[in-house]
């Protein structure tokens, strides 16, 4: 009886010892909800409100990049967005003009800006964006073109209004965001062929401006909304255009989907968390580092794939990995973006990549902080703006997402 | 223990591919998580089963090759044992070039495509079908061994079969 207690118990030990595979339960674990932007049925209502105060006199010649650009564009939201368009002039007050499109596209100019009203001789953008907040309802984008330059009046301090304006813009926003958790903002910068007179900081005239300078489109609504006018009408295809700069955000912390790539290394997947867990790395025998990929979905951000293809946007929390980024091989499954991470030997535990909201370089580069001669390309107090939106969007977090893999 | 059946059959991975391994894991390419049947658990209870069925046939059968005076030998046990062994091989492989042949493995599992979806590199053949049916075959033996120490004690006939 002894041998046959002997035996069974050596049987046993040989099946329990069989461990070459990786451990864990296979679950029913089904794929995350991909975390797509729903399909509207409703066609939103766009607003456009175009600023009509002094210093946009000089953008409103007829044939210049501005004028045909404004027409070129709210025309493609039209035809591929919504033709639900409400037309504005906002400066001291906001001015309905309708909805005729040609009517409106034919009067861009600037007599047709005099004629209008309101109180054309200061442009506080805090408080244009304000009011354009103030009466968005959910169902609306709201689209703000405007030269972006503060003219805060000859009696002003400069410097303190500018910061009052930041705060200002930050105050508003972050209301904005607050009651929208899905809000989201993009600023378009483009460049157009000024003629006219500019008004410095201190409402100084300088007469007979011929420079290319830049304007700003506000695109503000919810994310769902703005992403997908972003995707169907195309900034870069819109005549005039000349490859904008673009800041965009939007609010809160998403969950994409993302996954391990098979096969990318000598590796082996989690059975009971596939995607995000692999075990028994080890080193290539090819190249004799260790290495994996992670396929991502990035699609539902409004950053454009500049942003996404740079480093610097990136914060890895694991140093020990070497990652980069690229667009990811076409696939079924909707991954935009593949992370290729290796290292010399390997390092157990997360690694875990956030992607940064971060502010673009751009904005640095085209601000004037003097507002007091005109600069081709740059625009007085444009960082305030930027940075006020930015910092009201990004108060309590300011990464988009996170990828995390566990290396068991 | 669920895995128990697969982590046998890893040991021998290197033989069939970590692609024919991931289809019987149960892996879906669709939904990229082990969501489908573990055909090792399916194969391996087989497996179990038919070694099971003639290592008991060996030592309690009383037939002439089976339990009889004159197979007492350890060769008899070993002729056995291959038989057992060789049913197990074709069922392995026929389970999987069944799969194989039907285009039940999964796309991702199969092939490389380029962007364009033509296929750049295949990693499944029917020669890994051959070489699970091998595995199989170890694993059969595994089992015939491990049964025959389990079962022989009570044989009239064969309980010194094949060793001590």
């Amino acid at each position: 009886m002894n041998k046959v207690i002997q035996t069974l118990y050596v049987f046993a030990v040989i099946i329990l010892l069989a461990s070459c595979g990786n451990g864990g339960e296979n679950t029913d674990e089904k794929t995350p909800t991909k975390d797509s932007i729903e399909v509207e049925t409703i066609k939103p209502t766009v607003n456009v409100y175009i600023e009509n105060s002094g210093s946009m006199d000089g953008f409103v010649n007829r044939g210049n990049e501005f004028t045909s650009f404004i027409t070129s564009y709210l025309t493609d939201i039209s035809i591929k967005y919504s033709n639900d368009i409400n037309l504005y002039y906002v400066n001291s007050q906001i001015i309905q003009l309708g909805s005729d499109l040609t009517n409106f596209t034919s009067r861009l100019d600037a007599n047709s800006f005099r004629q209008m009203g309101g109180n054309r001789g200061e442009t506080h953008i805090f408080q244009l964006l304000d009011t354009i907040l103030k009466v968005k309802d959910h169902n609306s984008i709201s689209i703000f073109i405007t030269d972006g330059i503060f003219s805060p009046g000859r009696r002003r301090d400069a410097s303190n209004y500018i910061v009052d304006q930041y705060n200002g813009i930050k105050h508003a926003f972050s209301n904005y965001s607050r009651s929208n958790p899905k809000a989201a903002v993009v600023v378009y910068q483009l460049l157009s062929q000024f003629n006219g007179t500019f008004y410095d900081r201190n409402d100084r005239l300088i007469m007979n401006v011929r420079e290319e300078l830049p304007y700003y489109v506000w695109l503000i609504g919810d994310l769902a909304e703005v992403k997908k006018l972003v995707d169907n009408v195309s900034i870069t295809n819109v005549k005039s255009s000349n490859d904008p700069n673009i800041f965009a955000i939007s609010k809160g912390k998403k969950e994409i989907n993302y996954a391990v790539k098979r096969g990318s290394g000598n590796f082996k997947l989690d059975k009971s968390n596939p995607k995000k867990e692999i075990t028994n790395l080890r080193k290539d025998k090819r190249t004799g580092k260790v290495k994996f990929s992670v396929d991502a979905d990035l699609s539902g951000f409004l950053l454009n794939n500049d942003y996404l293809l740079d480093l610097s946007n990136y914060k890895s929390s694991n140093p020990n990995y070497q990652f980069h980024v690229k667009k990811a091989v076409s696939n079924p499954h909707g991954y935009t973006h593949t992370f290729e991470f290796a290292a010399d030997n390997v390092h157990k535990g997360n690694v875990t990549i956030l992607l940064k909201s971060q502010i673009p370089q751009w904005v640095e580069g085209v601000n004037d902080n003097e507002g007091l001669n005109v600069i081709p390309g740059k625009t007085f107090g444009i960082r305030y703006q930027i940075h006020g939106v930015y910092e009201a969007f990004t108060f309590n977090n300011n990464n988009y997402t996170e990828i995390t893999i566990n290396i068991k | 223990m669920e895995d128990l059946l697969g982590n046998i059959y890893c040991w021998f991975e290197s033989l069939f591919g970590q692609n024919l391994a991931e289809h019987l894991w149960g892996y879906n390419c669709e939904t990229q998580v082990y969501d489908g049947k573990n055909l090792f658990n399916s194969i391996g209870l087989i497996t179990a089963g038919v070694s099971l069925a003639f290592v008991l046939a060996y030592y309690y059968l009383p037939l002439y090759l089976f339990n009889h005076p004159r197979s007492n030998r350890w060769w008899n046990w070993l002729i056995i044992l291959l038989i057992a062994g060789i049913i197990n091989f074709f069922i392995a492989y026929g389970w999987t070039v069944n799969d194989f042949l039907n285009g039940n493995i999964g796309d991702c599992l199969m092939y490389t495509r380029d962007e364009q979806g033509n296929i750049i590199a295949q990693h499944i053949f029917k020669s890994d079908c051959w070489l699970f049916g091998l595995s199989n075959l170890f694993v059969s033996i595994l089992f015939f061994i491990g049964w025959s120490l389990v079962f022989k004690w009570w044989s009239r006939n064969c309980k010194h079969s094949p060793l001590f």
